[in-house]
């Protein structure tokens, strides 16, 4: 066999090994990724143009137990929001109490007179996420 | 219960002081504060720093602290409400008659754009040429918490601050909330809510008030006319600026985007619609009525 031959040979081997090695890795690695926190599942499908920027956030839900929710923001080509999602990043559904928050209520308010309330000092809370939504708007926006 | 009666920012104030009486040294300490914040804020006033670059050239500058402070938020606002909220709105409230065209003379307009650019990186200020900016939704909030900070730091632990219907409230001096009856829009003799309101502050909005000509102080920059869909709005908040930043949010943001306004203003809140439903969140500490 001739040099040329030979090298020839263990250019397409090194070559093969390397394809194998790298569709075996890289299978385990992508099902890493698709089960890590910082994947991006496919929510809706997207308009043209739009993208989604998603960031996830761990905080304090309470003094001793942490969680972890995904910020999902959807803009159109021009970067106007067109829809937000605020899921739990492990499961990727909406929290429940985000649900019943979500869904406030909507009612007919009559009203009554003033003069027939009781006594009165003057005429004129909160979910637990306002410090994990408010610390990842720059990093939304620096998505954009 | 004292009250101390004075007009400040175009509105008529009150401070209520529960158990105690307000010191004159104290009311003179008030009345400059209010007297210098809408000196500094008031898009009316030639001298204001909401008008310091209405004939700037496209740069970047360093505002005070307080007014990079505004317009933090006030970005906050611009992105929860896709771009409706915009405190560069002065240019086109001003084309509308709302303003001090007559003194100042007009903006410089620019090809292309609805309103003038800006943007903030820290405390630094970026525009693309003149500017004036409108606090009008947020800054009355802001000015009636730094008047209960006065009273904190003056001594005073139980107290309530009222600009023109917004508040901020301690408890009474026995614990107990003060009562706040919540006006329907447009119906100054009905009510439409009653909150206990302690260590919190409450906003009212609505499109009866500040009205010039055909136009209400509530504009939409993207489509340039007047908020047309909601007549009022309701919030209460750890303080008054959320409660304000909250009831102007809900004016311009999509309906979806009402629990993320609510989240980072930590704000409870009541929509009022033109068709005579109203939108409470799950979480309103009052009695609808």
């Amino acid at each position: 066999m001739s040099k040329t031959k030979t090298s020839a040979v263990v250019a397409v081997s090194v070559v093969a090994l390397s394809v194998a090695v790298y569709y075996w890795y890289a299978t385990e690695i992508l099902n890493v990724k698709l089960h890590n926190e910082d994947a991006v599942p496919p929510y809706a499908a997207l308009a043209p143009g739009s993208k989604q920027l998603t960031v996830v956030k761990k905080y304090m839900a309470t003094e001793d137990k942490e969680d972890t929710l995904r910020f999902v923001v959807t803009v159109d080509r021009e970067g106007i929001i067109t829809d937000i999602l605020t899921l739990d990043a492990k499961t990727n559904e909406i929290p429940e109490k985000k649900k019943s928050f979500n869904e406030g209520l909507t009612v007919a308010i009559k009203g009554k007179k003033m003069s027939e309330l009781g006594p009165v000092d003057k005429i004129g809370t909160s979910t637990y996420t306002t410090d994990a939504f408010n610390s990842v708007i720059d990093e939304l926006k620096a998505q954009l | 219960m004292e009250t101390f009666s004075f007009s400040g920012l175009g509105t008529g104030w009150s401070v209520l002081i529960d158990g105690g009486t307000l010191r004159p040294e104290v009311k003179k300490s008030i009345l400059s504060y209010t007297e210098n914040f809408e000196k500094r804020f008031s898009r009316f006033l030639p001298q204001s720093e909401v008008n310091a670059f209405r004939k700037s050239e496209a740069g970047t500058y360093e505002p005070s602290s307080d007014f990079s402070y505004l317009l933090k938020v006030a970005d906050r606002l611009r992105f929860l409400t896709n771009g409706k909220y915009d405190p560069a709105v002065a240019s086109i409230l001003e084309d509308a008659g709302y303003g001090p065209v007559k003194k100042l003379g007009p903006l410089k307009k620019r090809e292309g754009d609805i309103v003038p650019q800006w943007s903030l990186s820290g405390n630094m200020l970026s525009i693309d040429g003149p500017i004036a900016f409108d606090f009008g939704g947020i800054g009355k909030g802001y000015c009636i918490d730094g008047v209960a900070a006065l009273l904190r730091d003056a001594g005073y632990g139980y107290f309530l601050v009222e600009g023109g219907g917004d508040m901020v409230a301690t408890t009474k001096a026995d614990g107990s909330p003060f009562r706040i009856a919540i006006e329907y829009p447009g119906r100054p003799d009905t009510a439409a809510s009653m909150v206990d309101l302690s260590n919190q502050g409450i906003a009212v909005s609505d499109i009866f008030r500040r009205r010039f000509g055909k136009w209400h102080h509530l504009i939409d920059v993207q489509e340039k006319k007047p908020i047309q869909a909601i007549i009022g709005s309701a919030a209460v908040a750890k303080d008054a600026f959320f409660a304000d930043c909250m009831t102007s949010g809900l004016f311009f943001a999509p309906i979806r985007n009402r629990p993320l306004l609510a989240s980072a203003f930590e704000s409870a809140y009541i929509v009022f619609r033109k068709d005579g439903m109203a939108h409470a969140s799950s979480d309103w500490p009052g009695e609808l009525l």
